[in-house]
């Protein structure tokens, strides 16, 4: 029987090749482990981007017509009045390269919001101070918009804020469209539709027809579609071209 | 017992060699699985950026309203994606009503997206239908 045991040559030889083929292991586990990870980062990231390009474009297709009331009409109302105070104000939809304010059919809320809701779209720096981000704030629509300007939801009612997109370095809005006020300078049938920086509607005496997002993300964002548009149209078009009318007739 | 540990034999060759196959298929299972996973996520960004390419060129051509007779339009926005589009107009088919009388018909807008994928090109195919007004007669664009 052999009782000799190990020579000491043998255990460091033994423990040598251990230790290497371990180390070689771990490395492979450790870079799968990694690649592994990066990938459902990306798989996310992805995901997340098709979905908020699909809300935004759900959201924008689905902007509604709704004559606002003005903020003191009840003081001017007479004694007694009962019923929704008729407004004379056009139909609501503002936007400037930055900012973009309209009442849509579909918040992002589904659950706190019942019906007509009151979005504002803004580019905004980031929380954590890297780049911008498109920010989407919500409200229920009472009926009500700040009628002298800016993009704000009013301080009185329940406001919801959902970030959309993150890691930007910039961001634009651009709306198409005729712009009818200049029917008293040209006949209203060679007036075309062309892409404006801002848009109100008390200006252009019209409602845009579509919406288009330019966007560029940071570099460490590691998707194809990382700078580009999107393009939406407003479905409910037909809807307004009679209530413009209306309006301008009652003027 | 004994007998049996005692055993100075070892391994043989073939035996070895066996055994080290079965590792290294073993192993390489698992790696190409890893490698199909990734590649299916560029696959999957891909063609999310096709699809977002079409959609818009779509969108496009719903809002243009020169693209109202037939014919064909074709691009590309780089050297990963292009598009191809043609445009057929057809008359509303319907017994209830008199054609000639109509001022609309419609257009089919057929829209192809090419994208490349691993040197593989693919496509998406997107179709829809715009009402257009008829061109008068002796307008150009009437067929």
């Amino acid at each position: 029987m052999n009782r000799k045991g190990f020579t000491l040559l043998e255990m460091l030889v033994a423990l040598t090749i251990f230790a290497m083929l371990m180390a070689i292991l771990y490395e492979g586990f450790y870079s799968t482990f990694k690649l592994w990870n990066k990938g459902e980062k990306r798989v996310y990231q992805i995901e997340r981007m098709k979905n908020v390009f699909n809300l935004i474009r759900k959201q924008i297709i689905s902007i509604y017509p709704v004559q606002p009331v003005e903020e003191n009409i009840e003081e001017n109302l007479p004694q007694g009045a009962v019923g929704v105070p008729r407004s004379n104000l056009p139909p609501f939809f503002r936007g400037d390269s930055q900012n973009m304010m309209f009442v849509t059919m579909s918040p992002i809320r589904v659950n706190s919001i019942l019906g007509l809701s009151l979005c504002v779209y803004k580019v905004e720096p980031s929380e954590d101070g890297r780049g911008l981000s498109l920010v989407e704030y919500e409200s229920q629509y009472t009926g009500v918009v700040n009628t002298s300007g800016g993009f704000f939801i009013p301080q009185t009612i329940k406001g919801y804020k959902n970030v959309l997109l993150t890691n930007l370095e910039s961001l634009n809005f651009e709306y198409f469209g005729k712009d009818l006020s200049q029917m008293n300078i040209m006949p209203k049938n060679e007036i075309r539709n062309q892409w404006y920086d801002s848009w109100d509607v008390t200006q252009r005496s019209n409602f845009p027809s579509a919406v288009r997002i330019n966007f560029h993300f940071n570099p460490k964002v590691k998707t194809i579609f990382k700078s580009g548009t999107i393009l939406v149209p407003i479905k409910s078009e037909g809807l307004i071209n009679g209530r413009i009318i209306n309006y301008r007739g009652k003027r | 017992m004994i007998k049996r540990f005692s055993n100075n034999k070892g391994f043989t060759l073939l035996e070895v060699v066996i055994s080290l196959i079965l590792v290294g298929l073993v192993v390489g299972a698992i790696f190409d699985g890893f490698s199909i996973s990734l590649r299916n996520i560029s696959k999957m960004d891909v063609y999310n950026a096709a699809l977002q390419f079409a959609q818009n060129k779509m969108n496009e051509y719903l809002l243009d309203d020169s693209v109202y007779t037939n014919g064909s339009d074709s691009g590309s926005w780089n050297d990963r994606f292009r598009w191809d589009a043609t445009f057929e107009t057809h008359e509303i088919d319907d017994i209830r009503v008199d054609k000639s009388r109509l001022s609309t018909r419609l257009l089919y807008i057929k829209l192809t997206v090419y994208y490349k994928f691993f040197g593989k090109e693919r496509k998406i195919k997107l179709f829809t239908i715009k009402l257009v007004p008829k061109p008068k007669i002796g307008q150009q664009g009437y067929f």
